[in-house]
């Protein structure tokens, strides 16, 4: 063996007192970091249902043994604890210096540095301070990046705040006009989540990521890539429930520049449908305008269900009334008004207003046809919002107006003309 | 070998002494949850679509003389709807407002009240005014006009993350959710719909 026996014992020794020392420690520093502790976990509830006076109350009990802990791992957590609470009462600048402090400090653990980070990048933001807020939110991403690849579970607080802090980035430039700056903390974002390993739950973000990146590629004029992004969305299968809308908005886009080069689209491509039906009410007869119409008649072929679907059709029955085509336009107002166009996932307030715009002009559309009858039912059942809305206005006055005309204007006389 | 079995015993104390980061604290226990305050990405769809935007008449006359230089006119409402639950903090309310409105900076100016909330309700965007005759006996006139209306619909929301002592993370809203809504409409291109006006003799 060639160990000898007293080498043995200066070993064990050794290890004995090793193990005591760090229980002498803990034994010595025990009642403060104990009492602590105590405070910390006994008095825990959820931030969201602390009310403004337990906070307070909470606050100055943390304070107490704040200074007096010995634990380390402890101390830091009281500190986020109490910088936290201060946030919750309305204590900005105590939170943020809190939670500054707590960036600053070397031996703070990660998670508690990137949540204090992304903390003081969201009292910046809140406050208006954007410049702190850029930079809080760039320590905080990076932080969460190089922490990844060293957490073998449980990545998800980390993969929320790169998130998180990557998204504000963005939105931050896009709101103060930056766009060259904002797409490149999306394609940043981009990057980031391509890199994570559960491509599941980030099929969304993506799709709305790459949204986000060709409004912004076209409000800057750089259509070419504008339509390169937005064919990415297209071409990807997902479930985005923008999709179909974005394929319309880019053909029309496309079509806008082929008539005008010098078409601009300052808030993106949203507006380029009721634009392109602007120019073939003006334009009825051109072969440009039977070509545009003839393109989104495929559109609405290929797509029938959905929010996506509805949004192209509805445009569509507008351009085949530009045109004169008053009875196809019309039974796709009908096709809308009546709810055979399933929709799920949508922007319930915007898919409301077009199915109510639809029910009208499907019911002036019946009234234009003589069909009185038929356009009262279909206005009696717009379902206004409020009393002083335009829909509802709108829909007392076509009302009387097809009541006056089923009075006094004979269904065949208003056909004639 | 001494060494070897030195490095083995040490290791073995560190792994007893000392706990997992965010596991467990100096005295066993573990520590609650790490709460950070989370918004959600702005969440915004704009549209712009052709609706009717207004209808009247026939405006019958049945008297003997004809009425000539009569006036019509037709307002559309401009509209702001913006609400934040009790919890959602005034400042995330404002964000939303002030997003928004950069769709909308040529048609409506960002009014803000109360600190955070946008307010411009039913104030005119578009106007529009036409003079019409009606013979005697019977003559009418029938108006008909459609508009492009733009619509942003939108809300931010903010969460609480909460990572447990195990690693394990949910970002639910406890009780009433941090939310804001918006809902903006405008109106602009107003123009007679084709056929109108329709002028008869009933």
């Amino acid at each position: 063996m060639g160990i000898r026996k007293n080498e043995i014992c200066r070993i064990i020794l050794c290890a004995v007192f090793l193990c005591v020392t760090p229980v002498t420690w803990r034994n010595s520093c025990s009642a403060d970091t104990k009492a602590a502790l105590n405070v910390l976990v006994s008095m825990y509830k959820p931030v969201a249902s602390v009310t403004v006076a337990q906070a307070k109350a909470l606050i100055v009990a943390l304070e107490k043994v704040a200074g007096s802990c010995g634990d380390d791992l402890t101390a830091f957590r009281i500190r986020y604890r109490i910088a936290l609470l201060s946030f919750r009462v309305g204590l900005l600048d105590a939170a943020k210096a809190g939670f500054t402090a707590l960036t600053a400090d070397g031996k703070c653990p990660a998670l508690v540095r990137v949540c204090s980070y992304n903390m003081v990048g969201q009292i910046s933001r809140l406050a208006g301070e954007d410049t702190e807020a850029l930079a809080a939110f760039d320590e905080a991403a990076k932080l969460a990046a190089e922490q990844l690849p060293t957490v073998e579970k449980d990545k998800g607080p980390f993969e929320e705040v790169l998130r998180a802090a990557l998204f504000a980035r963005g939105e931050i430039y896009e709101l103060n006009g930056d766009y060259s700056a904002s797409i490149g903390e999306y394609e940043r974002l981009l990057g980031a989540l391509s890199a994570l390993a559960d491509d599941k739950s980030l099929g969304g973000y993506k799709a709305m990521v790459n949204d986000r990146i060709s409004q912004l590629y076209l409000r800057k004029g750089n259509v070419d890539k504008y339509i390169r992004a937005a064919q990415a969305i297209v071409s990807a299968d997902t479930q985005y429930g923008r999709r179909e809308i974005i394929e319309l908005e880019m053909t029309c886009v496309k079509f806008l520049k082929g008539v005008n080069p010098n078409t601009v689209f300052g808030n993106g491509s949203f507006e380029a449908p009721a634009k392109v039906i602007a120019y073939v009410k003006q334009q009825e007869q051109t072969k440009a305008a039977a070509d545009i119409v003839d393109k989104v008649g495929r559109l609405v072929d290929r797509y029938t269900q959905g929010y996506g679907a509805m949004m192209v059709e509805y445009h569509y029955a507008w351009l085949l009334d530009a045109i004169g085509e008053k009875d196809k336009a019309k039974k796709i107002f009908g096709r809308i008004s009546s709810g055979e166009i399933e929709i799920q996932q949508c922007n319930e307030a915007i898919a409301g207003t077009v199915r109510q715009y639809a029910k009208i002009q499907y019911a002036i559309m019946l009234g234009e046809a003589g069909d009185y009858r038929e356009a009262l039912k279909a206005l009696s059942q717009v379902a206004p919002a409020g009393e002083q809305t335009h829909i509802s206005k709108l829909t007392e006055s076509v009302s009387e107006s097809i009541k006056i005309l089923k009075r006094e204007v004979p269904a065949s006389e208003n056909k004639q003309r | 070998m001494v060494i070897r079995l030195f490095f083995v015993v040490l290791t073995g104390m560190v792994d007893v002494n000392f706990a997992a980061d965010g596991v467990e604290a100096g005295e066993g226990v573990s520590l609650p949850p790490i709460e950070t305050f989370l918004p959600q990405p702005i969440e915004l769809e704009n549209v712009s679509i052709w609706v009717p935007a207004a209808k009247v008449g026939p405006l019958i006359n049945r008297s003997c003389m004809a009425k000539r230089n009569c006036p019509y006119s037709c307002r559309l409402p401009a509209n702001v709807s913006h609400r934040r639950t009790e919890s959602c903090p005034e400042p995330l309310a404002r964000l939303l407002a002030q997003y928004a409105a950069g769709y909308h900076q040529d048609s409506m100016p960002l009014t803000i009240f109360n600190g955070w909330q946008w307010e411009y309700s039913y104030s005119l965007c578009e106007f529009d005014s036409v003079v019409y005759s009606l013979h005697s006996h019977g003559g009418s006139w029938e108006y008909s006009s459609e508009a492009i209306l733009t619509e942003s619909a939108g809300s931010v929301q903010a969460v609480w993350m909460s990572v447990g002592p195990s690693g394990k993370y949910e970002c639910e809203s406890v009780g009433e959710p941090m939310k804001s809504d918006i809902e903006i409409s405008s109106f602009s291109s107003m123009r007679v719909r084709d056929g109108y006006p329709k002028e008869r003799d009933l």
